[in-house]
């Protein structure tokens, strides 16, 4: 049963928000605009400030408004924070799910809170030196929970310390998401969920966080997270290295290794970002993962990620997400699943965006119609 | 007395047309003071502030280029010893300041950069810029860099000029050809007929493969138009679909092309594109026909026609390339993603 719940924890869907695309930008790092130096979670200032004047499109704002007026008032509420040593966010991110589109039979339709959370910062000393980070909020419950193992849906995905020991080297331990590969936000990518690093992953741990000026890395030491029942929790390793090459690019590794009472997972990826400039950009991830259990035979499942980004105009992206799987390299069957998607930011703080995935199974000698499903996504943050 | 006589004539020369100049500039009849006073045998007699007032007069008029030959005559005339110091020293990569030199000098170095610049500002076709322009407006703001005068001013106008410049070349399109080579997938459907019952059932064909071709077509900064073809080759398996009494499974080789028009836009500096896509498909498949006979496959047309996105990403002249889309009247896809090289 315990198993049973564990697998449904993995496919359960909770965004977790980082944009790694946003190298288009020239922002290789992620601690530029994000408190965790990987990605996701709440913005910095600075990142709050990049998505008004860079990010968002100035569409909606008279032309007196300037992007100097845009950063000035991308903080919580409008507002440009009174104290240097509290920050607040609020998010919601909800969408329409449709499967099946256009079949009379098996269309279905569904509206989904996806998150709603509220996140305090606490941050000390110069460039944010110390900083607490934690959400709370409302999250679904799994799709077909467990009678019995019902999970709360108000519950906090992300709490930690963080102290920079200098600019360059810094140290965290909380509740975070494993560092792994690349952190796209979309949770269901293969490369998310196949090396168990999607949105309901986050572990207990401590994690070391190395920024040099042409390549950056981090170490994530942890003893999974500590709400699930001890026998469930994957303890572990994992870690990722990424340098920077022809200035603008990053090319990478990641490796991971954890396990339960149940479960040995292996995971290792190559990993590239390319800025093509103004927006555009290339992001790809190839990895393999071997999953023992206790008693059987390992399974060894290869992913595959291509993510492409151009931006035809300020606040616009048309993203395309080509994903591959390979969920046993012995067999010959593969799934590609095709996704492109249209993001607009409007204006800061909110993100509207359409999703359309066509997946489709290959089996050597027969064949089987396409699985299609799109969904309307609404993101506010306040 | 023949002093007296020369200095009071010149005086009074002067005089009479000095306050002429400055009464037609202070009402703004800036189209007079050109017409009377610029021709040489005016100008040879006129003070330098009213030949400033004329310059001012041909500035307010947009007539750059006839205030540019008049600027320079102002320089030769009252600044050349010094212009031939500061263009000997630059000459000589001496360091030069502009507090060196006169107020007056600075002033219409910046007047000339400006003219210049307003020049090349109007032009609308790459052919129509002339060379002689660009090199001299390089050429001043070379000299007004060095002389660190107007420094924000002067890379701002630069900058206006530079971006004007790469728009005019950006606009004009040249012919374009690429070769590539893809991964991809399509599909295509067909219908297996049972006479006795009359009923159907669906069969689809997912078929992968490569496509090798490549595009020709017309581009410049903004857009690109080509005709896109491939020669595909693959292999598909085909199934039964809606009726699990229905058993039809085998694995069939494809032949075919794929070949139609795309227009793209082009949103980087890096060259990425993004754009639409009109292709049809057609497909040598040969469907077997069930050993019973009650049993018939009923083929559609081989050739499809399709609506697709199509996307690229440079890296000099490589290219990442992307396309998905769907038939027309059907729900079946066609994606494909590879690389290739473009010729210009």
């Amino acid at each position: 049963m315990k198993f049973i719940l564990f697998f449904i924890l993995l496919v359960t869907s909770i965004k977790s928000f980082a944009y790694p695309n946003f190298i288009g930008h020239s922002y290789t790092s992620c601690l530029n605009c994000h408190y965790n130096p990987f990605g996701g979670g709440p913005l910095t200032d600075y990142g709050r400030a990049v998505s008004a004047t860079t990010i968002s499109s100035k569409a909606l704002f008279p032309a007196r408004v300037d992007d100097e007026k845009l950063a000035y008032m991308s903080g919580f509420l409008f507002r440009k924070p009174k104290q240097n040593w509290l920050r607040t966010q609020v998010n919601y991110r909800g969408f329409n799910l449709v499967r099946n589109p256009g079949s009379t039979k098996a269309e279905t339709k569904q509206w989904i809170n996806m998150q709603a959370d509220a996140r305090l910062i606490l941050k000390f000393g110069e460039n944010d030196r110390f900083v607490a980070v934690t959400n709370f909020g409302y999250s679904p419950e799994p799709a077909n929970p467990i009678a019995g193992d019902k999970q709360s849906e108000w519950r906090s995905r992300e709490y930690y310390l963080g102290y920079r020991i200098t600019p360059r080297l810094g140290i965290y331990a909380g509740l975070m998401d494993k560092v792994y590969g690349l952190r796209v936000i979309e949770h269901i990518a293969f490369s998310r969920t196949t090396p168990q690093v999607t949105q309901n992953d986050q572990t207990h741990g401590a994690m070391v966080h190395y920024l040099s000026e042409t390549w950056e890395t981090g170490l994530h030491f942890f003893q999974g997270n500590m709400s699930q029942d001890k026998d469930l929790r994957m303890r572990g390793m994992s870690g990722t290295f990424e340098k920077t090459v022809f200035e603008h690019h990053r090319l990478g590794f990641s490796f991971l290794n954890s396990k339960n009472d149940y479960l040995e997972l292996t995971s290792l990826a190559l990993h590239g970002r390319f800025n093509l400039k103004e927006g555009s950009s290339l992001l790809f991830e190839a990895g393999q993962t071997g999953q023992k259990p206790a008693n059987g035979e390992e399974i060894k499942a290869r992913y595959g990620l291509l993510q492409t980004s151009l931006r035809p105009t300020r606040g616009v992206y048309v993203l395309t997400n080509v994903e591959y799987l390979k969920r046993d390299i012995e067999q010959e069957t593969y799934t590609v699943r095709w996704g492109p998607a249209l993001q607009y930011f409007p204006m800061q703080r909110l993100e509207l965006r359409l999703d359309v995935y066509n997946t489709r199974n290959f089996t050597p000698d027969a064949s089987t119609k396409d699985s299609w499903m799109y969904l309307v996504q609404t993101h506010v943050w306040l | 007395m023949i002093k007296f006589i020369l200095f009071f004539f010149v005086s009074f020369s002067a005089l009479a047309q000095h306050a002429p100049v400055e009464r037609l500039f202070k009402n703004k009849e800036y189209g007079k003071i050109v017409n009377t006073y610029m021709s040489k045998q005016y100008l040879a007699q006129m003070s330098k502030r009213e030949l400033l007032l004329v310059s001012h007069s041909l500035k307010e008029l947009k007539q750059y280029k006839k205030n540019n030959v008049l600027i320079q005559y102002i320089l030769k005339k009252y600044h050349l010893k010094e212009h031939k110091e500061i263009l000997r020293k630059i000459r000589k990569k001496e360091t030069i300041d502009s507090d060196d030199y006169s107020k007056s000098i600075n002033i219409l170095y910046w007047q000339l950069y400006e003219n210049f610049a307003y020049i090349i500002l109007k032009v609308d076709k790459i052919d129509k810029l002339k060379k002689k322009d660009v090199a001299d407006f390089k050429r001043l703001h070379g000299l007004l860099s060095e002389l660190e005068f107007r420094e924000g001013s002067v890379e701002k106008t630069n900058n206006r000029v530079q971006t004007h410049i790469q728009y005019l070349e950006d606009k004009v399109y040249h012919f374009t050809w690429s070769l590539s080579l893809q991964y991809v997938s399509w599909q295509y459907d067909a219908t297996m007929h049972r006479t006795s019952t009359g009923k159907n059932t669906g069969l689809i064909l997912t078929n992968k493969g490569y496509c090798v071709g490549g595009d020709a077509g017309i581009q410049n900064g903004f857009y690109h138009f080509m005709v896109d073809g491939c020669a595909l080759i693959g292999s598909g398996g085909v199934s039964a679909y809606g009726d699990p009494n229905v058993v039809y499974e085998q694995n069939l080789p494809a032949k075919g092309f794929k070949i139609g028009p795309s227009a793209s836009m082009i949103v980087s500096s890096s060259k990425s594109r993004i754009g639409i896509g009109l292709p049809i498909i057609y497909t040598s498949q040969k469907l077997t026909q069930p050993g019973d006979t009650d049993y018939k496959v009923e083929e559609k047309s081989p050739i499809s026609a399709l609506a697709t996105i199509y996307s690229r990403w440079q890296f000099g002249d490589w290219y990442l390339r992307t396309e998905f889309g769907q038939y027309f009247g059907s729900q079946e896809s066609f994606w494909g993603f590879g690389f290739g090289k473009q010729f210009n």
